[in-house]
């Protein structure tokens, strides 16, 4: 399925911290969860903050299902200061 | 040599008091309570002679660990008619403790109008006449001052705003590159104006130095919470983008307060979001720096200076609140006129959030058009004129929202709500509600825990807001930034040693809890004679659908109005 993905600046891939926002519009993705996508972008798990998906709280990657057109944001750790 | 100064307006006498034990294992937000809760009438006029302001410093101010010397002021509040604490960072708190100061309350009212600048020199107190300050703004007094007492001196003062007596001014501080960090929320800079205190100088005299219990230990200590900092994962983009790094993320949230509050997010988010923040800084060079501390000895430095397009200064620092707040709430567009009025709310003493709050209700109201910059500057500029209008905006979001009849007023508990919309991010309206703070996100931000209560959801938000209210209180009580919670939620009892090593006290882990629950209770119990007992936002967020997610504050009443505080 296609789906929309945006990894934004500070996001860990493959333990290098990305200095660009990276926007994957119509990503084929052959998984059903958030946490497989996870894996599959190589993105270090210790240093993910928020994910959004469609606008809502990502609270359960593993659990979480992903469809046909979802957006899917992923931001590295914040803290309100 | 740990004390207590006391300073008597009403006769201009100044006496040190030696701490005693129980306000000795007090301090910051702790020990302010303390003293309002022992000492202030709750039902006093918080312009009149019977409150008090009080700075405190932290616990771990002294220690020399990381982010730790942030100042506390505390006072009865013209904003919220509750207690209140506003604490910030600059240089003046850890000057004051190494003059052997842990507290100063300021007592009474003077006889006259005239105005006065507290010299601190050492062991050193004297009251000074302070007339060549009057109706200068907050840089202008920095620099007077620093004129005449040092460029290294500690300063705390107040502008114009806060000499009129206006419930949303700020005490200003300032920090080592000699920008203003501010104790903003509350009204605090309209308490010291009212007892008319312009200034408070603390010299840099290095013949006095914080003696520790056991300055050996205290060494070995601090190597290892300042570890704990650099280790923190989130350190890198704190240190990058400041407190504006989740400025992308709140607006993904749908809770980023735009256009008074009618939107949970902006269309030009990108123009004004953390990652611009950075590029503009560093595209822009000159003056401009990225990795600022407020205070010295800071491992984080989240703040930053911000360059106009020549490389000159606009202002330091440019954080999410105010960018939210005078930038998506007021349909701004660019960091740069947002940077432009975050440097007049800070000249003329005001908070940034209540004036946010305020120009996006007169926007709201049609008296000013979204985006105008130059009609807000205008509007600000009355405010240290001392216009009629200036006045008004002066007094803080609600008053303006009664004169210009609208009830579209977003405060909790009569204070201008921070940048966390509570439809979107319903744990932070709890806080708003039941906090002794009122509408403050330094209370219990529910921010940071959105890994496990859904942000929309109306479960499990009034647990979430209790716990965050401790954790804040411990935070305000030690004098650390929020930014350097991480090391302090992991290691408690790391951090009662360094208490213990310090002001020689046998402190564990359990009472740096029972502390903060008990400033929470002293500070419920000064709120509740004060007759601050409501806990109802006002009326449009329960009615009111917030876009994207439609959503308004659904948290159950009965559960809100059952919760316990401390």
């Amino acid at each position: 399925m296609k789906i929309s993905v945006t990894v934004n600046r500070g996001v860990q891939i493959h333990k290098k911290t990305i200095d660009k926002e990276q926007v994957l519009n119509e990503f084929e993705f052959s998984g059903s969860r958030v946490s497989e996508l996870i894996d599959l972008l190589g993105l270090n798990s210790e240093n993910l903050g928020l994910i959004f998906l469609n606008s809502r709280v990502v609270i359960d990657p593993a659990a979480t299902v992903i469809q046909e057109q979802d957006n899917i944001e992923f931001y590295p750790l914040l803290m309100g200061g | 040599m740990n004390q207590i100064v006391r300073v008597n307006l009403n006769d201009g006498s100044i006496k040190k008091e030696k701490m005693e034990n129980d306000y000795l294992r007090k301090g910051g937000r702790a020990l302010t309570a303390a003293i309002l809760h022992d000492e202030v009438e709750p039902q006093c006029d918080p312009l009149g002679e019977d409150n008090k302001l009080i700075f405190a410093a932290g616990l771990l101010t002294g220690t020399g660990v990381s982010s730790s010397a942030r100042l506390s002021a505390g006072a009865k509040s013209p904003l919220t008619g509750g207690i209140k604490e506003s604490n910030s960072g600059g240089i003046f708190g850890q000057i004051m403790v190494r003059s052997g100061i842990r507290a100063l309350v300021f007592e009474g009212l003077p006889a006259d109008d005239s105005l006065k600048v507290l010299v601190i020199d050492g062991n050193e107190f004297t009251l000074e006449n302070a007339d060549y300050l009057e109706n200068k703004s907050v840089f202008e007094t920095f620099q007077g001052i620093k004129e005449k007492y040092g460029e290294k001196a500690g300063i705390v003062c107040i502008g114009q705003a806060g000499e009129r007596k206006l419930p949303a001014s700020a005490i200003l501080s300032v920090d080592p590159f000699g920008h203003a960090r501010a104790m903003a929320r509350g009204g605090l800079g309209a308490v010291m104006g009212a007892k008319r205190i312009k200034a408070i100088v603390a010299r840099d005299n290095k013949d006095v130095q914080v003696e520790p219990a056991d300055a050996v230990k205290l060494k070995e200590l601090r190597k290892k919470f300042n570890q704990m900092v650099l280790d923190d994962p989130r350190l890198e983009s704190r240190k990058q983008y400041g407190t504006a790094a989740i400025m992308k993320a709140m607006n993904s949230l749908g809770a980023m307060p735009t256009r008074s509050f009618r939107q949970g997010t902006f269309e030009h988010i990108d123009n004004i979001s953390g990652e611009k923040l950075h590029d503009n800084i560093v595209e822009r060079k000159g003056k401009g720096k990225i990795s600022a501390p407020c205070m010295v000895g800071c491992l984080i430095s989240c703040g930053n200076v911000y360059p106009d397009t020549k490389g000159e200064v606009i202002v330091s620092t440019l954080q999410y609140e105010t960018i939210v707040l005078l930038g998506s709430n007021l349909g701004m567009d660019n960091l740069d006129d947002i940077a432009v009025l975050n440097k007049l709310c800070n000249d003329y003493g005001l908070d940034t959030i209540e004036t946010g709050c305020v120009l996006g209700i007169l926007m709201d109201v049609g008296m000013i058009e979204y985006g105008d910059v130059g009609k807000c500057k205008e509007v600000l500029e009355q405010v240290a004129t001392g216009t009629p209008l200036g006045r008004i905006v002066g007094s803080g979001a609600a008053v303006t929202a009664k004169v210009f009849g609208t009830t579209r007023v977003p405060v909790g508990r009569n204070q201008g709500l921070p940048a966390y919309d509570p439809r979107a991010l319903k744990g932070n309206g709890v806080t708003y509600i039941t906090s002794p703070m009122g509408g403050d996100h330094t209370a219990g931000n529910a921010f940071g825990a959105r890994d496990k209560v859904d942000p929309l959801g109306k479960e499990n938000q009034v647990e979430l807001s209790k716990g965050l209210q401790v954790d804040c209180a411990i935070v305000d009580l030690l004098g650390i930034c929020l930014f350097a919670r991480t090391p302090v939620a992991a290691d408690m009892g790391l951090v009662a040693e360094l208490i213990n090593n310090l002001l020689g006290l046998e402190l564990n882990k359990d009472d740096i809890y029972d502390l903060a629950r008990e400033t929470l209770r002293l500070e419920e119990e000064f709120n509740q004679k004060a007759g601050l007992i409501e806990r109802r936002l006002p009326e449009f967020f329960y009615k009111e659908k917030l876009p994207p997610h439609n959503t308004v504050f659904d948290v159950s009443q009965e559960e809100i109005d059952n919760m316990r505080i401390g």
